[in-house]
């Protein structure tokens, strides 16, 4: 594959995120890295026959840290340690119209980049980053880092 | 903080297509198989396609007088070079932004694109090629007949130069380091025009037929088009398997079907989970790794095809002499295969980035012109549902199957002797399964 994504709208997006990622973190000042990386991370285990409802939110594992944080639909954790993904590169499915968190922290500075929705955010070495958004387009897409050029996983939105 | 940088992806696609399910694939797999014990069961006992594009339907004189007429050559060709000009726009004036249509011009309308208009009618690249037509005016501006160069292209070059381009196009489509971006296709593509424009100085016009790897993927397609040419030159209407049963032995032949239908599968194997991993943990550049996986999987393709026909040959009984023209013999019967394979991976991405291209066509500049009236199109999404996309996926696979299947058929009829001409086919047909099963489990786990 081969196209890239709008760097205008990335852009726009990764600025509000990168605001919201900031609100978040003013809101909760003791966030800790290590607390934030639940060795349980992600988890495809959501019902995939749910209906899509964003009142229904089956928050999986979500870490104590981020407490301060609305509930979602599906909490996806990640951590980048020596350019190595944790847990391995695969494929978590989530329903459409779910509500989908995706929290990374990397031990370098880096950004996150999730293609197709077009949704990214800074992420400071040792701090987790976030994205949210409404998974309401079906299709795989991937979830990846830009300067280390790493494919986290692939987000499979049936 | 700083203010957000723009974001320059490495070239990865937005949305792909979903993988299809494990039901999905069993059904498939299963329907391929019964496919191909009915084929055998059912099919003709004598050779019954035009192998030497003898037949067809004349095509309508007005039909016939407007394609052969001169002034229509030139609205082609000039079409082609306003075309090329507009993408220069993009290419040498555009911002390197993921708003500049370059990119998606090139992999989605031009490479993409080219399959189903050549598969409607016929080998249209040569027809608009813009290298072409620089060379053609150079050399009518130097009086010189553009068909003579400076020496004789040596007789058994056949299409190996257009196999090699093949293979570094979808190289750079399929691994190339940030192959969206401007330096790495303009570096491409002049490296591109020099070969063969450079090439067409030494050895005439001839060397786009035999170089050029869109015109020989849109040549190989543009058999299987309804309407085409027969030997003598006639514009006819013809049955798509005779048309294709006309794509006779070359040298080189087998290696461009076996590059297109290798590279397509590379396509779905670097996007399977255990692939990305690999990539990533091996501690190559990710281009090293890319590389030797699509030669190997070429690779793979051609051991396959070439033990295939070898076994079929051996079966069959040719002597030693026809032994050898074997797989190019069989090599047409591919290419239905690979066509079918470029519709699965691609028809999404060309009805979506193919609109978004269009839209994004009209501001080659980043100025923000509205130059086609495109600008503000939203691409439209009904033309790609999931379950559109994988039911689609899977026709067109078997689809290809089975069109290869009569293809090889046909062929050992006409290849073996009458008592051995089933047993020689086994091998093929066996082949084909792979192919087909290989494809499958590819659009599953890729």
């Amino acid at each position: 594959m081969f196209v890239r994504t709008p760097a205008a709208r990335t852009s726009a997006a990764l600025a509000a995120a990168a605001l919201a990622s900031l609100l978040l973190a003013g809101c909760g000042q003791d966030d800790d890295p290590s607390v934030a990386t639940p060795s349980t991370a992600p988890t495809s285990a959501a019902p995939t026959n749910a209906t899509p409802t964003a009142t229904a939110p089956t928050t999986t594992t979500t870490p104590s840290a981020s407490a301060s944080t609305t509930p979602v639909d599906q909490q996806i954790t990640v951590t980048i340690a020596k350019r190595r993904v944790d847990p391995p590169t695969g494929r978590i499915t989530v329903s459409k119209g779910q509500l989908v968190r995706i929290t990374v922290t990397s031990d370098v500075s880096d950004e996150l980049h999730v293609h197709g929705y077009d949704v990214g955010a800074r992420l400071p070495a040792g701090q987790p980053g976030s994205v949210e958004f409404r998974a309401d387009q079906t299709g795989l897409f991937e979830v990846e880092t830009h300067d280390s050029e790493l494919v986290l996983f692939q987000l499979v939105v049936r | 903080m700083t203010a957000a940088p723009t974001l320059l992806a490495h070239g990865v696609g937005g949305r792909q297509d979903l993988p299809i399910t494990l039901p999905q694939l069993v059904a498939a797999a299963a329907l391929t198989l019964v496919v191909t014990f009915v084929a055998l069961g059912l099919l003709w006992r004598e050779p019954r396609l035009d192998r030497d594009a003898t037949g067809g339907r004349p095509a309508p004189h007005w039909l016939t007088r407007l394609v052969d007429a001169p002034a229509f050559r030139w609205t082609l060709r000039g079409l082609g070079l306003l075309a090329a000009g507009w993408f220069c726009l993009g290419l040498l004036g555009g911002p390197d932004t993921a708003d500049n249509p370059t990119a998606g011009a090139l992999y989605v309308l031009l490479w993409v694109g080219l399959a189903p208009l050549s598969l409607l009618l016929g080998p249209v690249w040569r027809a608009v090629n813009p290298l072409r037509t620089v060379h053609l005016l150079a050399a009518l501006a130097a009086r010189r007949d553009p068909n003579r160069g400076l020496r004789q292209l040596p007789a058994g070059v056949g299409w190996w130069p257009a196999a090699a381009t093949l293979f570094g196009f979808v190289w750079l489509e399929l691994v190339a380091p940030d192959r969206a971006t401007l330096p790495v296709i303009t570096a491409w593509l002049s490296g591109y025009a020099v070969v063969l424009l450079v090439g067409a100085v030494v050895f005439g016009a001839d060397w786009f037929d035999h170089a050029d790897p869109f015109e020989a993927y849109s040549t190989v397609i543009g058999q299987l088009a309804p309407l085409g040419r027969a030997a003598d030159g006639v514009l006819v209407w013809r049955n798509p398997l005779d048309g294709i049963a006309g794509l006779r032995p070359r040298p080189g032949l087998v290696a461009v079907v076996v590059v297109l239908l290798g590279s397509t599968m590379y396509d779905s194997l670097s996007n399977a989970p255990g692939w990305l991993r690999f990539s990533q943990e091996n501690g190559l550049h990710p281009a090293v790794t890319g590389s030797a996986g699509l030669s190997l999987v070429i690779a793979a393709v051609a051991v396959a095809y070439l033990a295939a026909t070898g076994a079929a040959a051996r079966i069959g009984r040719a002597d030693a002499g026809e032994a050898r023209a074997v797989p190019g013999e069989i090599a047409h019967s591919i290419v239905p295969i690979a066509v079918g394979y470029v519709v699965a991976h691609y028809y999404s991405l060309l009805i979506l980035e193919g609109q978004r291209t269009l839209a994004l066509l009209s501001d080659p500049l980043g100025t923000g012109a509205n130059w086609l009236g495109t600008a503000d199109w939203e691409p439209h999404t009904a033309l790609v549902t999931p379950s559109g996309v994988a039911s689609l996926q899977i026709t067109v696979i078997i689809l290809g199957h089975l069109l290869g299947t009569l293809l090889a058929h046909d062929r050992a009829l006409y290849l073996f002797p009458r008592a051995r001409a089933v047993a020689g086919q086994l091998p093929l047909l066996a082949l084909m399964v792979a192919y087909t099963v290989a494809g499958l489990l590819l659009l599953y786990a890729g």
